[in-house]
């Protein structure tokens, strides 16, 4: 039996140049660059079985160009340019049809700089209402076109027909994307997987650089999609690290009363001013740690600005401050309203353990203020946990930002873009 | 195994199985059918299209771990090519087939099922259909021109004849094959596997591959 092994040479039968058929048996349609014809090359005149008008095109990959895809060694053998268009854009993409004898056909598409390797599919995927299932993969509706073959060049396993367009859908779950394509008479499935230009370049061994890649490809992988889980566990671990360090605070903070009086003060007319209150001595124990003050009035649509300080007895060094508490209510128009508030509570950081006393001299226009002070040492504080928790949560928002941009710049080309208002996607995410 | 003299031209002719119903001579291409303790010569078997598979008589592979030889084949014609269906011998005494054409390998074992199978005439693409309990999905319904066959194989075949097949799909790489070429429908159950898979040895070469 003489079987078809090896390239075979002929002649195109209408503008003569010479025609390399390097599937024999397989292809059934043989393009001549030169003048568009199409050939079958197993009839014995190599009858024309269609004819391109086509402009110039050259593939970016050789015809004849072996390379090693993934471990399989495949000859590219065929290249079409095909064409489309989307809300009446036209827009086209290359693909380049590669063999192995044992191993068949692999496609290898490219756009816009996005590369996908694809072959035929071995089951039917089946369609969940706009969305298709793929050995147990979901797989998203991305586009619904009709394409034709606007350049031809080399040779196919099928019949080449000119004029023909098919129905394209495309179905992505990056980094694998599954395409339909039917034309009258047959339905095709194939699964496509993303792969980088620089690997096809190096695949091949081609000179230069692949095309620069615009956009983000339509199966490209996210870099965010992966890290999201990472992301998530590093915040939550550090919530949780804030929330035991706080717990930790609670627990072993003093949080004790070491001074607490009640006070009526009555302006004194002849001595306005001059009602300074020194209270008793307390201790503040501990590690150098906070000091709390809170101060209730009953000032009823009045104010009162407190002068304090607090002084250590044994070095005399004084910590002067000074609060305001004012009080108004009323009712007008709009109904009842109030302003400020009856107490005041302040802080004072890092206070050194010692003995401790408290001047306060209260000035108000109310003739007569009771109130009560209250100083607490070490207290735990929560106001540093929220300042945490929300620098923790920037860099995930920004991930999430992130995230959402590059699918957005993904489906931006597809018949469900993410956001209505389109801005043009002219930066270049890798 | 058993080997004859070919009745038509002396040449050497084996049946390795007991399960093979017929030998094709490799010399003279007639046909043997197995009776008894003797071989019938049913006519000249038609030479095979020649077509590019990597695969030929001889060839050994594992499948899921059971090694196999191709000990016969069925070629089918169509508009714009071939497919071949080859006889695989397991080790276990199984039988099965490799379905194979351009770099697509299917694996099929014939299997009873247990449904009754729809008539090809009511075959409707798309259509539902369980073998065994699982949901098939009628995906092709032709009727396929068998070229002829080589080698040894189960059952009568002959010369340029039109089968009525359907082929039926699940979401996953398993298939089924209807033959209704034989007057009760025959039922074949696979996968397609990878060539890679299946540890091929003995295969065709290709000048520079």
């Amino acid at each position: 039996m003489t079987v078809p092994q090896s390239p075979k040479t002929l002649s195109c039968p209408s503008c003569g140049s010479s025609l390399t058929v390097r599937a024999p048996g397989h292809s059934v349609s043989v393009a001549c660059s030169s003048c568009g014809a199409v050939l079958d090359p197993n009839d014995p005149d190599h009858k024309v079985i269609a004819r391109f008008k086509q402009a110039e095109g050259s593939p970016r990959i050789p015809l004849g160009t072996r390379g090693k895809v993934r471990g399989e060694t495949y000859e590219v053998i065929g290249y079409l340019i095909r064409a489309s268009e989307a809300d009446g854009v036209p827009f086209s993409w290359n693909e380049y049809l590669l063999f192995n004898p044992y191993l068949g056909f692999r496609w290898l598409t490219e756009y816009q700089g996005h590369w996908i390797i694809a072959k035929a599919a071995s089951g039917a995927p089946v369609r969940l209402d706009a969305d298709v299932q793929y050995l147990g993969e979901k797989y998203k509706h991305f586009q619904t076109a009709k394409a034709h073959v606007a350049y031809v060049m080399g040779e196919f396993p099928w019949r080449v027909k000119a004029g023909e367009s098919a129905g394209v859908e495309d179905f992505v779950s990056p980094p694998r994307i599954l395409s339909c394509e039917r034309t009258e008479d047959e339905i095709n499935w194939s699964i496509g997987e993303h792969i980088e230009g620089t690997d096809v370049w190096k695949a091949f061994g081609l000179q230069g650089s692949p095309p620069v890649r615009h956009g983000v490809g339509v199966a490209q992988p996210s870099p965010y999609k992966g890290k999201w889980r990472d992301i998530c566990f590093v915040f939550l671990g550090l919530l949780g690290a804030v929330f035991a360090i706080q717990t930790f605070f609670m627990f072993f903070s003093q949080n004790k009363v070491v001074y607490e009086n009640s006070i009526t003060y009555v302006k004194a007319p002849a001595n306005p001013g001059g009602a300074a209150l020194v209270t008793d001595s307390f201790d503040l124990t501990g590690r150098r740690s906070n000091v709390r003050i809170d101060i209730d009035t009953d000032l009823s649509n009045n104010w009162a600005y407190y002068h304090m300080a607090l002084i250590n007895e044994g070095t005399g060094s004084a910590l002067n401050f000074g609060r305001e508490v004012s009080y108004y209510f009323g009712r007008d128009s709009d109904g009842s309203w109030t302003e400020g508030g009856k107490g005041d509570r302040v802080y004072l950081p890092s206070v050194e353990s010692g003995r401790y006393y408290m001047l306060i001299e209260p000035e108000t226009n109310a003739p007569k203020v009771k109130y009560r002070i209250q100083v607490r040492r070490d207290v735990p504080r929560i106001g540093w946990m929220v300042w945490a928790v929300i620098l923790f949560i920037l860099p995930p928002l920004w991930f999430v930002y992130r995230m959402i941009r590059f699918e957005h710049h993904r489906w931006s080309e597809s018949d469900h873009p993410m956001f209505e208002a389109v801005e043009s996607g002219d930066d270049d995410d890798d | 195994m058993r080997e004859i003299s070919c009745p038509s031209c002396g040449a050497p002719v084996r049946f390795m199985s007991a399960q093979s119903l017929l030998s094709v001579c490799g010399w003279c291409r007639a046909t043997l059918m197995r009776r008894d303790l003797d071989v019938e010569n049913v006519g000249k078997m038609a030479e095979l299209i020649p077509d590019p598979t990597p695969l030929q008589l001889g060839v050994e592979g594992k499948y899921r771990g059971m090694h196999f030889a191709l000990a016969g084949r069925i070629q089918v014609q169509y508009p714009d090519g071939a497919w071949n269906e080859w006889f695989l011998f397991f080790d276990d005494g199984r039988t099965g087939w490799l379905g194979e054409a351009s770099g697509t390998y299917m694996i099929s074992f014939e299997t009873e099922v247990k449904e009754p199978l729809p008539e090809w005439e009511a075959l409707k693409p798309d259509q539902e259909v369980k073998l065994n309990g699982r949901p098939f999905r009628v995906s092709d319904i032709r009727t396929a021109r068998v070229v002829g066959g080589e080698g040894e194989l189960p059952f009568r075949v002959m010369s340029g004849y039109d089968a009525p097949v359907a082929d039926l799909q699940t979401e996953t790489e398993a298939f089924a094959t209807i033959d209704y070429s034989d007057g009760h429908p025959r039922v074949f159950l696979g996968e397609t596997v990878e060539f890679g898979f299946l540890d091929l040895r003995g295969l065709r070469e290709f000048e520079g591959w």
